[in-house]
């Protein structure tokens, strides 16, 4: 749609449905003020505490103790003050039970009265359980550095306050225990064993006494038997015990005199002077927006909805006619009757509007609905390799917060779109119902008959790479039901599958959304822009954060993100493999540092196996040309220096000889090297996932459950405690036996066999490069999953899923999937998209 | 070596359908592929579970 054809419709729309917009208009104002009036406004109280450590204290009044680390303290604070426990004491201490009816707005109390009407008067135990939960919603403890902020939000200003208040007391109370409890409860500890030691003493000074009177009676010499060796001990052990006993007291003493210097209230609860949300001005300013946006939106959506001429491409659709020239009216012009099936929406849509104003207290909040109706209609229309690009393009930059970017020590600017697209929303993470919904959506499509508009056109693959998909799709799905039905948990499977059964979904989206070669520079440029984004944010946490700060992280991007710098290498190196040209070959000079540097920041050793054998697997299926002649020749050649370099460097650490010190921590790793130990890790769990897959080598064990840890391991939480093997191929083989793995990667399989029957007779340079980067893809998903958990990044599910797209799609458009398929060995042209062949 | 072992399904998932592929007619080098892949996955269980434990011992 041009920029004339949004302003024709927004004009004649406003001119021809003005009753309808007034309406919307009217509509979305008074929902506005009764939301507003009905509900209950919002009073905010926050408080600010600094919290210190006493070091100097510790290290003064006992030097040879460890002092203790203040962060860790601190992380559990926000959970102790919000425990059920306390948010009893909290409600009982401010007296809410009494006052929550008279706090309570008219529309809340009305709410009251109609419960009470239904279930009967509420006893006060369901009101101080109902209380209690509501204080645990809007009372928020959290921690910042050596800062601790209680905040709450109430309908009363006094009950805000009290509740800050209350924990802030409880607050102090917790340091103090802290701090002074264990120091008191061990002095108490040593007076009491000083008691004990003396009370022997007492005793034993008798039996002396005794066995001297005893012997002055019978005339002989006393015999003491050691006694008085003993005493001599219990004397000195008395007063140690009374000296470390009475400093420990006086440690006690001096920490609570102290408290209240280290629980510094820096920002006291105070009465808010007007509550939450927006200023009177904001107020206005929100409601014009509102109602503006309501009377434009309704006029138009009435237009829409009316089917009536709003545009010369309408009228020309209509008639059949080029439009070559229109008379304008004035803004007066013919205005339209009122349809009631428009008018019932666009009242809805204007409530909502008014109501969205009122609820988010924001002044552009009233727009809220008309851009979700705007985003939904651009939605339907839009060809479906959009939304999968924009997908990709989060997939490829935004941080994983799951994955640990940047060590947990810097949040970048993508951090939060990263936290709403890769945690968990409702079961699933944004990014997971994202691809939902584009399903869900495809499908409407289609049923409306809109899938020739919006999908690419021609075949969408072969049809057993297609079938193969649904097979991985519905072998997840019997995998969790077989698992469920042998006494897994649902919450466990859930982890375990959601990357898996995703990855069918994503490709066969991308198999209806691209059309290649045509898509290709668009898929080339959004891996470009993610590595290099990935690559740029980590060198300037590296360089500008961390560094500076003392902090020395062993790397900075995450996991998932090894995929987007091994396919960007092997991109850049494939395209002048295959398509030699000083551009291409500039453009890989260009692109190839950023992604050292991605690499060297990333610090994943697969990740140079992934590049290596992607790179080995291209080069065996290349055919015989000048360069590969070149470069056979100079690895025959360089093998002896090779090996020489390697064997001079086997030992070494670093500096000339880096890249032998990489290969041999993978290959033969030093003894008590950190890698060493990480294979000897993997080896133990490996073994205890073989020794649970013998249990059931056919059907499996299917989801839901955890390996039996045969041998114990260093760190059993690294593997969600059994649930999550961090050898993919291996713990697939234990969920699923034989029949489950086959079903589960037949895909891979199966897109391995059209990328050998398609790429001999592709002769056009960029589909090549597409085919060997898209396998390329494939071999580093597959060697993931071996090493390190490859199956569970949806990241990664979603470059094969862009992989098996192109591959499949390559297949139907050379017709390599057809009984009258050419012999390989015959170069042919491609055939239209799907002619003659089966899919 | 057990290791390199244990990789053989990696390898025999892409290396046997690329092997199969060479066959001119299309549905018998689908044939040939399936038939590979379940011809790997058993003995590949056969495999991890007779062999394997020998040469780890």
């Amino acid at each position: 749609m041009s920029l004339h054809q949004v302003r024709q419709t927004l004009r004649i729309s406003l001119a021809r449905h003005r009753v309808s917009g007034a309406l919307t208009l009217a509509v979305a104002l008074a929902t506005a003020l009764v939301v507003r009036l009905a509900l209950p406004e919002t009073w905010r109280v926050q408080a600010e505490v600094v919290v210190a450590e006493p070091a100097t204290l510790y290290r003064l009044t006992a030097p040879f103790d460890a002092v203790p680390r203040l962060d860790g303290d601190l992380a559990q604070l926000p959970e102790l003050l919000t425990s059920k426990a306390r948010l009893v004491a909290l409600v009982k201490r401010t007296g809410l039970v009494d006052r929550w009816a008279a706090t309570r707005s008219p529309l809340a109390r009305l709410k009251d009265a109609l419960v009470e009407r239904v279930r009967g008067p509420m006893s006060d135990e369901d009101l101080l359980d109902a209380l209690v939960a509501m204080v645990d919603q809007r009372l928020g403890v959290w921690v910042e550095g050596n800062k601790v902020f209680i905040a709450c939000e109430w309908s009363d200003p006094q009950v805000a306050r009290s509740m800050v208040e209350g924990t802030l007391v409880a607050l102090q109370a917790l340091r103090l225990e802290r701090d002074v409890g264990a120091l008191e409860a061990a002095a108490r500890a040593l007076d009491g064993q000083r008691a004990g030691v003396e009370a022997e003493l007492r005793a034993r000074l008798e039996s002396v006494e005794q066995e001297q009177r005893a012997a002055r009676a019978q005339g002989r010499w006393p015999n003491y038997a050691g006694a008085r060796e003993q005493l001599r001990r219990d004397t000195g052990r008395a007063s140690e015990l009374w000296l470390e006993a009475a400093n420990t007291h006086l440690r006690a003493e001096a920490m609570a005199k102290s408290a209240r210097f280290r629980t510094l209230v820096t920002v006291p609860p105070r009465a808010p002077r007007r509550p939450e949300g927006p200023s009177p001005v904001q107020w206005a300013l929100g409601l014009l927006v509102a109602c503006l946006s309501s009377h434009l939106g309704g006029a138009v959506v009435s237009g829409l909805l009316g089917k009536r001429v709003l545009s010369d491409a309408q009228a020309s659709a209509v008639t059949g006619v080029p439009v070559v020239a229109s008379v304008t009216r004035e803004w007066s012009g013919v205005m339209l009757p009122i349809a009631p099936r428009a008018l019932l929406v666009v009242s809805l849509l204007g409530a909502a509007s008014g109501a969205a104003l009122a609820l988010t207290r924001h002044p552009l909040g009233g727009l809220g609905p008309w851009l979700l109706v705007a985003a939904g209609w651009a939605l339907w229309r839009l060809p479906l390799k959009w939304p999968l690009l924009g997908l990709l393009l989060l997939a490829v930059t935004v941080d994983d917060p799951t994955d640990r970017p940047y060590y947990n020590l810097w949040r970048s600017p993508l951090w939060p779109i990263g936290r709403v697209f890769f945690t968990n929303i409702a079961w699933f993470t944004g990014f997971e119902l994202s691809l939902m919904g584009l399903g869900a959506l495809t499908l409407l499509r289609r049923l409306a008959g809109r899938a020739e508009q919006t999908e690419a056109p021609g075949a969408q693959g072969p049809g057993p790479l297609r079938g193969a998909l649904v097979l991985s799709f519905v072998t997840v799905c019997w995998l969790v039901v077989w698992g469920l039905a042998r006494g897994g948990i649902f919450r466990e499977a859930l982890w375990q599958f959601r990357a898996l059964a995703f990855l069918p979904l994503a490709s066969l989206l991308a198999l209806s959304a691209f059309r290649f070669p045509d898509d290709l520079r668009l898929l080339g440029r959004v891996l470009v822009v993610g590595s290099v984004v990935k690559a740029l944010l980590g060198a300037y946490f590296m360089y500008g954060i961390a560094f500076p700060s003392g902090e020395y992280p062993p790397h900075t991007t995450g996991h998932n993100d090894t995929m987007v710098f091994v396919t960007g290498v092997v991109l850049a190196l494939v395209r002048v493999w295959e398509w030699p040209s000083w551009r291409h070959l500039l453009q890989a000079l260009l692109w190839l540092p950023v992604l050292a540097l991605a690499l060297k920041l990333n610090d994943r050793r697969i990740a140079y196996v992934d590049i290596a054998m992607a790179l080995g697997f291209i080069y065996l299926v290349s055919p015989m040309h000048r360069a590969k002649r070149l470069l056979t020749q100079a690895i025959v050649a360089m093998i002896p220096v090779l090996l020489l370099y390697t064997a001079v460097g086997w030992n070494a650490r670093g500096g000339l000889f880096k890249p032998v010190v990489k290969l041999r921590s993978i290959v033969a790793p030093t003894a008590d090297s950190e890698e060493e130990s990480s294979n000897v890790e993997r080896d133990i769990e490996n073994f205890n996932l073989l020794k649970s897959w013998e249990r059931d080598m056919v059907f499996g064990q299917g989801f839901g459950h955890a390996f039996t840890e045969f041998i114990p391991s260093n760190d059993f939480s690294q593997s969600a405690f059994g649930h999550i093997g961090h050898n993919s191929v291996l713990w697939l083989l234990w969920i699923g036996g034989i029949t489950g793995f086959f079903g589960l990667l037949l895909y891979l399989g199966l897109s391995a066999f059209f990328f050998a029957r398609t790429l001999p007779v592709v002769q056009a340079p960029e589909e090549r490069v597409a085919l060997l980067v898209s396998m390329g893809i494939i071999i580093t998903y597959l060697l993931q999953a071996f090493g390190d958990m490859g199956t569970q990044a949806m990241q990664l599910a979603f470059f094969v899923s862009i992989a098996v797209a192109i591959i499949g799609r390559l297949t139907s458009r050379y017709g390599r999937w057809s009984p009258a398929a050419i012999p390989l060995t015959q170069k042919n042209e491609p055939m239209l998209d799907g002619e003659s062949s089966l899919a | 070596m057990s290791k390199l072992l244990l990789l053989s399904i990696v390898v025999g998932l892409v290396v046997i359908p690329i092997w199969a592929a060479r066959e001119p007619h299309p549905l018998r080098a689908m044939r040939l592929a399936l038939l590979g892949l379940a011809v790997l996955h058993v003995g590949y269980a056969l495999f991890a579970r007779f062999v394997l434990p020998r040469i780890a011992a």
